[in-house]
């Protein structure tokens, strides 16, 4: 039985997305079978972000409605054997989901693979509570500045009230990323601080992630940073897969500005 | 049988002459009416047919002991606890009194008819009609205590009691942070 992940953030432009497709290949690198579903119906983002643009035949809505196999629809990762990716429509909307048969899938998922992770639409409207209603648990992206800490706190509120296991008695963990931490910005005071975000959140941290201007070049030709040997958000997403495999990882401090180390300083002396 | 306990708010009036009376509550009609009158003196003929007429609660036999007031406090023992943090989005309204052991977050609202601690700190708005408050807010909260609105940034950080003795609200710091657990 496989655990489902929602990755949710209430406000849009967070990088949920992002998250998504980097934690997919990076639990995947981690030898788990792993599928990320697309549930941003109608905004179909993330076949883009993998790689997959344009190789989607067969999308959720499809397979809900019976047009097609689950296996027919699965598209296979170029960047990992164990990762597959399950498409949003384009042409049908958020109504297009029902109660029903988004609670087939997830149980077709559960059966099938080891890790499922969502990717939620923004807003909390029914695309979202649809997304969020089947889940184990979700992992909660966050800006560090006030209107999406808001959001966030305010789709934190509904998982605890609409999830199923919520009614069943059940505990729903939440995971929190608190993603394009400037560093300088940090420590000038102008931007809020993770412990700040984890008071008023009150959830549990697995990972800061670095801004970096390599996630726009990323996006745009289909190979997530993470695959980057070089990046900091990469590394990042990299250690935040293996906690969520269950590996102890460091918590090394990205809020600080890195200094250039003393040696790094004579190297350019003679450069 | 069937037994009710209701606090309610009342107004005492004396009437010294009648016209003056009419002009009070013509002037101040649009308040008065969401309150009993307790009427001290005498209610002539025009002064009733005036309160029938609009629709106003009143009595002339009512004993209000104003020594009880701090009692009253204590006496209001029906009490709601809530451990859970109260997030953004979220309302409650609570006729209580009312204890919670967690934070108050920005964008959520609460309306309390009862008495209130909070023991965490408050982002989000808080309408209370008790007579007592035990709170610490954050400069972006605001606290709305019998009517009287009390800007999050007078108590920045720091624990407040506030009290409402039926006439003013007054607001007292605690020096010391206290310790809950």
């Amino acid at each position: 039985m496989g655990i489902v992940f929602a990755v949710i953030s209430g406000k849009g432009g967070v990088g949920k997305t992002t998250t998504t497709a980097n934690l997919g290949i990076g639990i995947a690198n981690e030898g788990k079978k792993t599928v990320v579903v697309d549930f941003d119906l109608g905004q179909r983002n993330l076949d883009m972000i993998l790689g997959l643009e344009n190789r989607v035949i067969y999308d959720m809505v499809h397979v809900m409605d019976k047009e097609s196999q689950l296996r027919q629809a699965l598209i296979k990762s170029k960047h990992s054997d164990k990762l597959y990716f399950l498409a949003a429509s384009q042409t049908k909307d958020k109504t297009a989901l029902e109660r029903e048969k988004v609670r087939k899938l997830i149980a077709d998922f559960r059966s099938e693979f080891e890790y499922v992770i969502l990717d939620a639409p923004a807003g909390i409207e029914s695309g979202f509570e649809h997304t969020i209603m089947f889940a184990d648990a979700t992992i909660v992206v966050v800006n560090p500045e006030v209107s999406s800490i808001r959001d966030a706190d305010k789709a934190i509120g509904i998982v605890d009230s609409k999830c199923e296991r919520v009614k069943q008695n059940k505990h729903v963990q939440k995971y929190l990323i608190i993603n394009r931490i400037n560093p300088e910005m940090v420590t000038n005071g102008e931007m809020l601080e993770s412990n700040d975000i984890l008071d008023i959140l009150d959830i549990d941290l697995v990972g800061k992630i670095p801004e970096d201007k390599k996630i726009v070049e990323a996006s745009n030709t289909g190979r997530p940073v993470i695959l980057d040997d070089k990046s900091p958000a990469g590394a990042a997403y990299r250690r935040i897969s293996r906690r969520l495999c269950g590996i102890e990882e460091e918590f090394p401090d990205v809020e600080k500005v890195q200094q250039a180390s003393l040696m790094d300083k004579i190297k350019g002396l003679f450069q | 049988m069937k037994v009710k306990q209701y606090s309610i708010k009342v107004f005492e009036l004396t009437i010294e002459s009648e016209s003056s009376f009419l002009d009070f509550m013509e002037k101040n009609l649009i308040l008065l009416k969401r309150y009993l009158i307790v009427l001290k003196g005498v209610v002539t003929p025009p002064i009733n047919e005036y309160l029938d007429k609009n629709d106003i609660s009143y009595t002339t036999n009512l004993n209000i002991n104003n020594d009880t007031h701090q009692e009253q406090v204590i006496k209001q023992s029906d009490l709601k606890i809530i451990d859970t943090i109260v997030r953004s989005g979220q309302e409650l309204k609570v006729n209580s009194d009312l204890l919670i052991l967690n934070r108050i977050n920005s964008g959520a609202k609460l309306h309390v008819e009862g008495n209130m601690i909070v023991t965490d700190i408050v982002d989000g708005l808080i309408v209370c009609n008790g007579d007592f408050m035990l709170i610490k807010t954050s400069s972006k909260a605001l606290i709305i205590f019998n009517g009287v609105e009390i800007e999050g940034a007078l108590l920045k950080n720091k624990f407040h009691k506030i009290r409402f003795n039926g006439e003013e609200v007054t607001i007292t710091p605690i020096e010391k942070e206290p310790k809950w657990a």
